[in-house]
């Protein structure tokens, strides 16, 4: 554990973005993706002491954020709505050009992914890692990586088509 | 009591300089805190006596944030804050209200705002405590159907500087009341 | 560019980390526990690569149980600071809300 709290502070500020953003892509809910995202870095806190490296703690927080999203996933049955829940978000905050934002739209695809696809999906286009670091850090065969992105990738093309188009003539 | 006279003296309210008696102990009745927060959803509360405050004073920094809070509370003597959320409407009744009200009846009490509503679902009071003419304490009771917020400071306080503090940083009430149960406890 | 690339390009666009939301830190710090253990002197223990960790190190090893101390109130102080915070937060939201609620009913757009 860190003697050092300002030390632990600015780990925390240096990687809370990572590690909010997996949860909230996971869940689909900012509250819980908040409560997720604080719990990652209590169990940092304690584990503080087994990190050997820089790389090995941004791994480290990439695969447990993955796991505690998806643990939190089973177990709030309202969650398994993420999808319409984030609709019904979206619905309520249009940007003022009356359309909805990238982002919001590349999430609400990644929602209607099963749990295990969004997963290798966000570690792919979000922390940008090839598909070996991606099977090394959740520790899944690399064959089902592989997988799982080509899948995902397939749904999401065959929802996105017309909306993607949208971004692409207004850039 | 609902004029323009009140709201003047709420919000432009500057006060003497003098803190007093030191007012370390929150007034809430405690047996009355441990029914609310069972029958909450969600609760936070947080005590910081003028001995925590002066501890946590040590450990500001000298960013804008800081330098504000250091300010508030050099002037404080004690900061107590109870915020209550609840599933259904019903949970604290009238009588309760009234129990937390009792602590502030004494003489150097005066009731500076009352709000009731009409349907009972929302009551606010603020009550402060003035001393040979010298503020030295502001209780804030803030009722909904399910929710309950209560804030006792103890001291000189400018309410003006302290509701920057809402703006300042950034988080909305909601936000707030997200932070994990027992933080502070 | 065709479809796929296409759509790797917008998912690389459309997921860039998100902000936490505001105050995050702070509230995290509030729940951190209260003591930490000692460091072990046996372990050759990672630093982070941030900006006075070599000057922190260098004042272990001059300080024996000095140094622990130190580390233990800094510990507590910090926790105290997200306290404090919180504790000025809530309250401000909770001023504003009633002031709010005042002039609402002043203004007669009350019950």
């Amino acid at each position: 554990m860190p003697g050092m709290t300002g030390e632990f502070r600015e780990i925390v500020e240096a990687h809370q973005s990572l590690v909010f953003s997996i949860a909230y892509r996971v869940l689909g809910d900012r509250g819980t993706a908040e409560e997720v995202a604080q719990d990652v870095f209590l169990e940092l806190y304690r584990a503080f002491d087994d990190i050997a490296s820089d790389e090995h703690l941004v791994a480290w927080l990439r695969r447990v954020a993955v796991h505690r999203a998806t643990d939190a996933l089973r177990r709030r049955p309202r969650i398994l709505h993420g999808a319409a829940e984030f609709e019904d978000w979206m619905a309520k905050a249009p940007n003022e050009e009356g359309s909805v934002p990238l982002a919001s739209e590349i999430e609400r695809l990644l929602l209607e992914l099963p749990p295990a696809q969004r997963a290798v999906v966000l570690l792919r286009y979000q922390e940008d890692l090839p598909p070996g670091e991606i099977a090394e850090t959740l520790r899944m065969p690399l064959a089902t990586v592989k997988s799982h992105l080509q899948r995902a990738l397939k749904a999401m093309r065959a929802r996105a088509e017309d909306t993607l188009r949208e971004y692409t003539r207004h850039g | 009591m609902r004029n323009l006279s009140i709201t003047a003296t709420f919000a432009a309210c500057l006060f003497a300089l003098s803190v007093g008696a030191q007012n370390g102990t929150p007034p809430f009745p405690a047996t009355l805190e441990k029914e609310l927060a069972a029958r909450a959803s969600n609760y936070t509360e947080v005590s910081m006596d003028k001995k925590m405050l002066n501890f946590a004073g040590k450990f500001l920094s000298k960013g804008d944030d800081d330098v504000e809070a250091k300010q508030i509370i050099e002037k404080l003597d004690g900061v107590y804050v109870r915020e209550y959320d609840f599933e259904q409407p019903g949970q604290y009744t009238a009588a309760d209200l009234e129990r937390i009200r009792s602590q502030f009846q004494g003489s150097e009490w005066s009731s500076m705002v009352r709000e009731r509503s009409k349907s009972g679902q929302a009551d606010t009071d603020v009550y402060m405590k003035i001393v040979d003419g010298k503020m030295q304490g502001m209780f804030v009771l803030d009722a909904e159907s399910k929710e309950l917020d209560l804030v006792y400071i103890a001291g000189t306080l400018d309410p003006a500087e302290l509701s920057k503090l809402d703006g300042n940083f950034g988080i909305p009430k909601g936000v707030a009341k997200h932070v994990a149960k027992g933080a502070g406890k | 560019m065709d479809e796929h690339e296409d759509l790797e390009h917008w998912l690389r666009e459309g997921l860039r980390p998100r902000q936490t939301p505001a105050g995050f830190s702070a509230r995290l710090m509030a729940r951190l526990p209260e003591t930490s253990p000692v460091p072990s002197s046996q372990t050759k223990r990672w630093v982070p690569a941030i900006r006075w960790a070599t000057a922190v190190l260098l004042l272990g090893v001059a300080g024996g149980s000095y140094w622990q101390h130190q580390q233990q109130e800094r510990v507590a102080g910090e926790r105290a600071r997200a306290q404090l915070f919180l504790a000025l937060r809530m309250s401000a939201a909770t001023l504003n809300d009633v002031q709010h609620k005042v002039l609402r009913s002043t203004t007669g757009d009350s019950e």
